[in-house]
């Protein structure tokens, strides 16, 4: 199966990969409003990750302020993703072709929701519905997609457009309404979502790969991952999700604003420690681990990873690093749920402090106990 | 069109029951992946049903080829046959076999009676002279090859060629083999930390072959393909 045929080449943005390889992996859109093509760093994420922040996060904080939470995301990410095509407004005369190009996306990436579309431009009312859509299908809750169709909307109308959803757990059916006509509830703030000029760090390529590591390509090729009818990707039983980097580290970065770092971090460790539990049942060899685990991540395009212990203290080192304005906090915290696992203990790691060494980037996970 | 078994059921069922008969098969990979295996079962399954082939080996001594046979459960029978004069092992070193190449395949051509050949591996009868890459070496190295096929090619041969391939994209020659072969077969492997292994067949004339990819492993049997 050739993972290029998977992204679309038609629409408003049509939507190409250009590098694949351990590491680092790139998509390019064209952007046939102004003719100028952008640049993505695009990983593959766990879904279950979002799913178990979820049910973390519901338990700690509640429904209400839960479903606030992961509808602000949602629509941060929705405008996120049109400033990366850069627009800051959209013409009123593509808006049928530009809700055209993000349905296929969306199915496309596994939001069932989004299979069927009816719409009044000039009432500004939409409605999607289908069934088995990413995350719902899980956590029986719409807040994430509300926010994103929210945000899309939003972008395209020039208004802050809000949505509501409804779900059927018997069924999965699901029905996403955005509609001028409901309240607001969240006005996401454009500057802070702006793409930085630094982001093209994301594109830094060595001249010629140095390690053993494969490329999500060779994981495709060799069935370590596969793909279903629906197009989804799964790596054994777990289905990935293709995003652009930065759009996990909004989620990491909304938590962490809203003082619930710590509840990220805790949930983010404990999914991996789980994973790892999972993946490695039958490998009995340390070192075939750490190999594997850096196979894992570079073939999902988080860099291409090692592992140096020095003291107490772990040292990981990433080449092809990823920038993001929102800073690192969910590489930084899936990394420590591996430390964690592979070194057998406690450890944890400075938010702030990046440490930069030629065209590496390492974080330091120290010993708690 | 008549099929000849290759003697793994499950790489059979992915080419319609077997090679095309009369065919040139190349089979591909890095070093390590079962190449030399998967030839074994080839020459075996053809004594099994009768038929006499002959295999090549170009790069290993005799000792070294019995060492291989020896680890599978199929050695007493492969021996059985080889007894019978069912199955002829042919080792040559580099000084030898650089001077016989046709001569070699003209004796092949000519004895009727085998049915079935391996080649391992094919690269051997032009390793000395890929390692120069100027246009006269390269017409020559074309020419022996479209010689090799002119002996290779009769009714009711089948042939398998072992193709290495290197790890250095740089040294690895495969001229127009490929496009010469009436099929091809890849074995390949990556390595996570646990070996992963599959099979491609990208090329199979006269045949409508599996277009997936399957995995398997080697053990005491031989090739063991998944389900």
């Amino acid at each position: 199966m050739d993972i290029k045929k998977h992204f679309f080449r038609k629409f408003v943005f049509p939507r190409i990969l250009i590098i694949d390889r351990p590491g680092l992996i790139v998509s390019k859109n064209f952007n046939n409003l102004n003719s100028r093509a952008h640049k993505m760093r695009v990983v593959y994420n766990f879904e279950d990750f979002y799913v178990n922040l979820y049910f973390d996060t519901l338990k700690k904080l509640g429904k209400e302020k839960t479903e606030k939470m992961w509808y602000k995301m949602g629509k941060d990410l929705g405008i996120r993703y049109f400033l990366f095509n850069g627009l800051t407004s959209f013409p009123f005369s593509k808006v049928t072709l530009a809700l055209k190009y993000f349905q296929a996306m969306f199915i496309m990436i596994g939001m069932g929701f989004c299979k069927n579309l009816n719409y009044n431009i000039s009432t500004k009312k939409y409605i999607f519905w289908g069934n088995n859509n990413i995350i719902t299908r899980k956590t029986k809750n719409t807040s994430y997609i509300e926010g994103i169709l929210a945000g899309v909307l939003s972008f395209i109308t020039k208004e802050n457009l809000e949505s509501k959803g409804f779900y059927d757990e018997f069924s999965g059916e699901g029905k996403i309404i955005v509609d001028k006509k409901f309240p607001q509830r969240y006005s996401p703030d454009f500057l802070s979502l702006k793409i930085d000029s630094r982001y093209k760090f994301n594109f830094y390529q060595p001249n010629k790969i140095t390690s053993n590591l494969h490329s999500f390509s060779d994981l495709l090729k060799f069935k370590i991952i596969q793909i279903d009818e629906g197009k989804k990707f799964y790596f054994g039983k777990y289905s990935l999700l293709p995003t652009e980097i930065s759009l996990i580290e909004i989620i990491a970065k909304t938590y962490f604003d809203m003082g619930e770092g710590e509840l990220f971090r805790r949930s983010t460790i404990k999914f991996i420690k789980n994973l790892c539990f999972d993946i490695f049942k039958n490998f009995g060899d340390a070192n075939k681990k750490m190999k594997f685990f850096r196979n894992i991540i570079s073939a999902f395009g988080f860099g291409e990873i090692y592992f140096r212990k020095e003291g107490n203290n772990i040292r990981v080192d990433f080449l092809n690093f990823i920038f993001t304005e929102f800073g690192l906090y969910y590489l930084k915290s899936f990394v420590n749920g591996f430390v964690n696992y592979f070194y057998e203990g406690e450890y944890s790691f400075d938010f702030d402090k990046n440490y930069f060494s030629g065209h590496k980037e390492y974080f330091i996970y120290k010993k708690l106990k | 069109m008549k099929r000849e078994g290759i003697g793994i059921k499950k790489i059979d069922e992915m080419v319609q029951g077997g090679f095309p008969k009369g065919s040139v098969i190349g089979i591909s990979g890095p070093p390590g992946v079962g190449k030399s295996i998967f030839a074994l079962h080839f020459i075996l399954e053809g004594a099994r049903s009768g038929q006499k082939g002959v295999y090549v080996c170009l790069e290993e001594p005799r000792k070294n080829v019995d060492n291989t046979i020896k680890g599978f459960s199929f050695a007493d029978e492969f021996y059985e046959f080889e007894k019978k004069g069912l199955i002829v092992i042919k080792c040559f070193n580099y000084s030898e076999y650089e001077k016989i190449t046709l001569e070699l395949l003209e004796k092949i051509y000519d004895d009727k009676k085998i049915e079935r050949v391996v080649v391992d591996s094919f690269n051997c009868f032009f390793n000395s002279l890929e390692r120069n890459s100027s246009e006269e070496i390269n017409i020559n190295v074309r020419k022996l090859i479209n010689s090799s096929f002119a002996y290779l090619r009769k009714d009711n041969l089948n042939v398998l060629l072992i193709l290495e391939k290197h790890e250095n994209v740089l040294i690895n020659f495969d001229y127009n083999i490929p496009y010469l072969v009436d099929g091809m077969i890849k074995l390949d492997y990556l390595d996570l930390g646990i070996i992963e292994r599959r099979i491609f067949i990208p090329k199979m004339r006269w045949t409508n072959q599996y277009k997936e990819s399957k995995g398997y492993e080697i053990t005491k049997n031989g090739i063991d393909v998944e389900e």
